[in-house]
């Protein structure tokens, strides 16, 4: 496949030969300026899995965001705090994986641009859940400000 | 697909592989979180058709 044409208006040259195309920000393919015809395979499995995985905690985020709007403080104070423990030990395992991946040094700067963000929105909803469990309605209210900014990002 | 020959080649793949086995069980926790924030809408949304019914 050519990298030139349309996508080469999106598209960033690293370094000499490799060019890296975006769509919408997700990274679509990386391909090889000498060898066009080569895919970066591993890189592209890379990209795609962090692109997954940020786009499930967006996911994630947004439905938290959508109960926040819906049922407020007080309506969410209901949720049983076993699923709360439970999501807040798989919110911090899945931070912990990403810390290890952001100072990876085979992740290039726009996935670890994505893994940051997605931690990002993590650590909010950890705090959200932590403010219903303790049932804080202030520091709900400023934890669900800042994911809504961060998933915003 | 050219040989590999240079062993820091071998390294940088081996690097590669395993960190992709890690992402795909970040994925995995990723879409299990979602799953779970499903979950809490099921209740959430019970809870609010049993409020309104009472």
């Amino acid at each position: 496949m050519s990298p030139q044409g349309s996508d080469a208006k999106i598209a960033k040259k690293l370094g000499s030969n490799i060019l890296r195309v975006y769509n919408l920000g997700f990274p679509l393919r990386v391909t090889d300026m000498k060898n066009p015809e080569v895919l970066l395979l591993d890189d592209i499995k890379i990209q795609q899995r962090v692109a997954k995985v940020w786009a499930e905690v967006f996911l994630a985020s947004s439905i938290v965001i959508d109960h926040s709007k819906k049922y407020g403080f007080l309506g969410m104070e209901i949720i049983p705090n076993p699923n709360i423990r439970q999501l807040l030990l798989s919110v911090r395992l899945l931070e912990e994986m990403i810390d290890t991946f952001i100072n990876h040094e085979e992740l290039e700067y726009e996935e670890k641009r994505l893994m940051l963000n997605a931690k990002k929105q993590l650590t909010m909803m950890n705090l959200v859940a932590a403010a219903l469990t303790a049932g804080n309605h202030e520091d709900f209210n400023v934890a669900m400000n800042s994911l809504e900014t961060q998933a915003a990002f | 697909m050219k040989p590999i020959t240079n062993n820091s080649e071998t390294l940088k793949l081996d690097a590669k592989r395993d960190l992709i086995a890690r992402l795909d069980q970040a994925v995995i926790l990723a879409a299990d979180i979602t799953r779970q924030v499903q979950g809490i809408t099921e209740i959430l949304e019970t809870h609010h058709k049993v409020a309104l019914a009472a």
